[in-house]
């Protein structure tokens, strides 16, 4: 007989329940009091240079909040990356800054350089429109080809690396002899060149993040679609923005998917709760945003 | 701003609108349901399926004002009058025919419009009807399997092929 | 980009692998793109097999596109892909059969623990167990009619087969410390007995989807001898939670139910000190079973309940010797990854007049080591091999020359449907218990995504050698309708 509870037991879920019944709290859910939403400016370009963006236009429509651009964050830290990886020569990766917004170049299709907050979705989103128009970007070729990246050192993604590569790593670089050699000598080798392709998680829910600002205390407090709340505060606190620890909660509520996608601390993540402190009169703020990778 | 209308889970109910407020935002800003939820705002996903005059829609295609005065069932009208999980909410729990839960609300709205066609479909049949809906987690097995269940088949044996 | 070369004599006994690579990081980095092609693959390129020889080389480079991150399976579907393309393609070339390649390669079960040349010490595992069941469950011997049966409606029938191996649970910090991790990859969780009894458990790991709230309550219900509705599982909130480093890398149950075992332990062993003084006895001849702590060889016993509300009413409780209260942490560090592995035989039709591709059959023989609710082992198999199927038959995000990404919106990007996907046949009755953990389990979130992917292109190749277009050696992810109408019609 199968176990009918405890270790081993296929136990139906408890949190079906509510999300058979309409009844989950996902981020995008949540409602605040004096809520406000922020709109992202992504770049149209794949490879530009920032020349102009100018938000007084947006700054002064209705509902309009808050405007930021790559500037208001040139002097905190970049998103980092969870891991170092050294060369074959010992050398460690090349760790470009990852800005919360784009400065100086944008370098993705859907790379944010500004944003706005307003007290509608709409508002927000309209704003955004016209900081888009009141920009300039000079379109730069675009470094699309792995091949052609390496080969051609002219074409740089960041101006600080050369040949456009991060590592060049070796596992194990002891075997390496070793296996020409067995390579060399074999009596059969089969080779085989394939791409493994590029794939996107897209779990159903959309990311979202909200921010808020509790000026009494001065905490933080960041809802947010994640996989991994306590890194993230980790990271928004002591890598990004460089608040204590203490001062910053971090709450990932019911979260419709991640796949691995909902790992990374995004800058959407870091601006609501910049956005949440900017905005003392609607202390919380609100980002939704289908993803674009 | 125009104020509009309709009757949703039995209820009058009305609320501030845009001619641009879809119908997903009506339900979900305007009257706090939000069960129904939006995955991707280009009408592929399904999460957003609700009953309109008993007919399954995606409502992040709908305009509010365009259906102003009809009769609108979300997941929160699921249930049965006591509260507990109809039938085939029951068959998505009893068969783990769902995990993050996010496009549930979408599934059931979309196999209930479909058992109310076809009170005992084929498992071909269930899985055409619900090509609108994405499932990014379950593989589609225990959704296929549940609302098979639901329509009150055997599904003890069910095995591709 | 991947270049693969398999070296082997002539009855298949594999000699060694290399592997030359060139990764697209995108415009920037992210929490695990520089880790993903690195250590959480290339560690992993030895496969289930005893290989003496592998060597991996990847180059990562910076592109105009989008940062990518990890995603199910992260590094280790394309490891596993890479060797099982690569080993299907040496078969056809030496007319050699899959099945018995495999067998003859794998680790086996004398061996463990087995260090590879890529440096994972595989604790425990048995491959010949799950290849033997998956060729079971699919009826392997009766292929051909299956053939004939489908050649009869003008279809192509192929049979693929996939040998996957993983490290998971991760992760070994200090092994990750090493590896260039720039956090520690332990978990943590908190078992608070409330006075009258029930349960708040505060874990790190976050459920989005897993069904945390219901297993890792059957685990404490089970260990402490009370109603799983007794037991509260909370997550995903700093202000609550002692730390944690979340779900991902099938590390949740693994590390953090590992954490959690390990702090419901201690309740047990705190309650056995307060069952002493309340029961006038030693406390070694203090046991627990079935909720209740007893005097051994007596009858004299109190339930969980009268001990957890003798911590938050201490009248009569040994206050000089023991704090009041029942709440318990744990930090719980893995000395090593875990090691799922399992093998997965699809079939497939093939329409040679379209190029489109049906998976008509998927068999799953896994080992996840021991099994805490089947329902949804089974359901996350299921979630993986969709998603697996979906990267091998339709997905793809596509850039132009100018970096304008086309895959842009679902409208675009293919996923698969309820109709793209069989019905998958499931089994996990091979259990080789992980011997480093309490629970004594192995993670099962991307078993089905990083091991089917190669079953399915190996059985769309299969199909068409076996319908005579011999010159179809490999054809790239997705295999979608026009790349394999254009690579028969080459």
């Amino acid at each position: 007989m199968p176990k009918d509870h405890g270790i081993g037991a296929s136990s139906k879920r408890r949190e079906d329940i509510r999300f058979l019944t309409g009844k989950g709290t996902y981020t995008d859910d949540m409602n605040i009091a004096g809520q406000a939403h922020a709109v992202m400016v992504r770049s149209t370009v794949a490879h530009g240079r920032i020349k102009r963006v100018d938000t007084a236009a947006a700054a002064a429509m209705p509902g309009v909040l808050a405007v930021f651009t790559g500037e208001d964050f040139a002097a905190v830290g970049g998103n980092p990356a969870g891991w170092l990886i050294n060369s074959r020569d010992g050398t460690p990766m090349r760790e470009p800054k990852r800005p919360v917004l784009a400065h100086g170049k944008v370098r993705h299709v859907g790379d944010a350089y500004a944003a706005v907050v307003a007290e509608t979705y709409q508002q927000a989103r309209d704003a955004a429109q016209v900081i888009a128009d009141d920009s300039e970007i000079e379109e730069l070729p675009a470094v699309v080809n792995m091949a052609a990246a390496v080969a051609n050192a002219s074409n740089r993604v960041h101006d600080e690396i050369p040949d456009n590569v991060c590592y060049d790593w070796g596992w194990i670089e002891d075997n390496r002899a070793k296996v020409d050699a067995a390579i060399k000598s074999a009596p059969h080798v089969t080779t085989l060149e394939l791409v493994n392709n590029r794939l996107v998680p897209n779990a159903m829910e959309p990311r979202a993040s909200i921010g808020e600002f509790f000026p009494g205390t001065q905490d933080y407090k960041l809802t947010t679609t994640s996989q991994n709340p306590h890194l993230t505060r980790l990271l928004v606190a002591a890598f990004v923005l460089g608040i204590p620890e203490n001062k910053l909660q971090v709450v990932a509520p019911d979260v419709g998917g991640g796949f691995g996608s909902k790992i990374y601390h995004y800058g959407e993540e870091a601006l609501a709760r910049c956005a949440g402190r900017r905005n003392a009169a609607s202390p919380s703020c609100r980002t939704r945003m289908a993803e674009t990778t | 701003m125009t104020k509009v209308t309709m009757t949703v889970n039995g209820k009058s109910v009305s609320a501030e609108t845009e001619g641009r407020t879809l119908l997903s935002a009506y339900l979900r800003d305007g009257l706090r349901l939000t069960g129904t939820h939006v995955g991707c705002d280009t009408s592929q996903c399904g999460a957003c399926v609700v009953h309109v005059d008993g007919k399954p829609v995606k409502s992040c295609t709908v305009f509010a004002q365009d259906v102003a005065g009809a009769d609108v069932r979300t997941i929160e009208g699921m249930a049965n009058a006591d509260g507990s999980l109809g039938v085939i909410q029951q068959a998505f729990q009893d068969h783990h025919g769902l995990q993050c839960g996010f496009c549930t609300p979408g599934m059931v709205m979309s196999a209930a419009a479909l058992l109310a066609e076809n009170p005992k479909p084929s498992e071909h049949e269930v899985r055409h009807y619900l090509d609108g809906n994405i499932c990014r987690c379950t593989g589609y097995h225990n959704i296929v399997k549940a609302v098979m269940a639901a329509s009150g088949q055997d599904v003890s044996a069910l095995a591709a092929e | 980009m991947t270049k693969i070369e398999l070296a082997c004599d002539l009855e298949g006994n594999f000699i060694a692998f290399r592997t030359e690579t060139l990764a697209n990081v995108g415009a920037y980095l992210s929490n695990f793109s520089t880790v993903t092609p690195t250590f959480l693959h290339g560690t992993l390129m030895a496969g289930p097999y005893k290989v003496p020889n592998v060597y991996v080389n990847v180059k990562t480079v910076f592109t105009n596109t989008a940062p990518v991150d990890a995603y199910r399976g992260a590094g280790r579907p394309e490891a596993t892909y890479s060797l099982e393309r690569v080993v299907d393609k040496m078969c056809r070339e030496l007319g050699l059969d899959p099945f018995e390649v495999r067998r003859k390669n794998f680790v086996t079960t004398d061996m463990f623990p087995y260090t590879t040349p890529v440096a994972l010490a595989y604790d425990t595992g048995d491959y010949h167990a799950t290849l033997d069941k998956v060729m079971e469950m699919a009826d392997v011997a009766g292929f051909e009619k299956r053939r004939a049966a489908s050649a009869a409606k003008g279809k192509l029938r192929g049979m693929g087969l996939s040998t996957w191996i993983e490290a998971c649970g991760i992760a070994p910090s200090h092994l990750v410390g090493i590896l260039g991790a720039r956090v520690g990859l332990y978990d943590a969780a908190t078992v608070r007995v409330n006075a009258t009894g029930n349960l708040s458990v505060m874990v790190g790991a976050h459920s989005h989807g897993q069904g945390h709230e219901t297993v890792f309550a059957q685990i404490v219900a089970d260990k402490l001898g009370i109603p799983e509705s007794s037991v509260e599982i909370v997550h995903g909130d700093t202000a609550k939670i002692p730390f944690g480093m979340g779900s991902y890398g099938s590390r949740s149950l693994a590390v953090c139910g590992s954490a959690m075992s390990k702090a419901v332990d201690k309740i047990i062993a705190k309650g056995k000190k307060i069952a002493a003084h309340m029961l006038e006895a030693a406390e070694g001849d203090i046991t627990f079973e079935d909720g209740k702590f007893s005097v051994a060889g007596t009858d004299k016993a109190k339930t969980f309940g009268e001990i957890a509300f003798s911590a938050y009413v201490p009248h009569n409780y040994p206050l000089e010797t023991l704090e009041p209260g029942l709440e318990e942490t744990a930090f719980y560090d893995p000395a090593n990854f875990t090691y799922p592995a399992g093998a997965y035989l699809c079939e497939v039709e093939v329409d040679e007049g379209t190029g489109k591709v049906d998976v008509v059959a998927f068999h799953c023989a896994d080992d996840f080591g021991n099994i805490m609710n089947p329902m949804i082992v089974e359901g996350q198999v299921h979630g993986g091999v969709g998603q697996g199927i979906g990267q091998a038959l339709c997905e793809f995000t596509t850039y132009d020359e100018n970096g304008q990404l086309l895959t842009g919106s679902y409208m675009d990007y293919a996923m698969p449907r309820a109709e793209d996907v069989p019905f998958y046949n499931v089994d996990y009755s091979c259990q080789t218990p992980c011997t480093h953990n309490p629970l004594g389990v192995k993670g099962c979130g991307e078993a089905g995504a990083i091991g089917s992917p190669p079953a399915v292109v190996n059985a769309v190749i299969d199909a068409l050698q076996r319908g005579g277009h011999k010159h179809v050696t490999h054809i790239d992810m997705p295999v979608s309708p026009s790349r394999v109408w254009t690579a028969m019609n080459a």
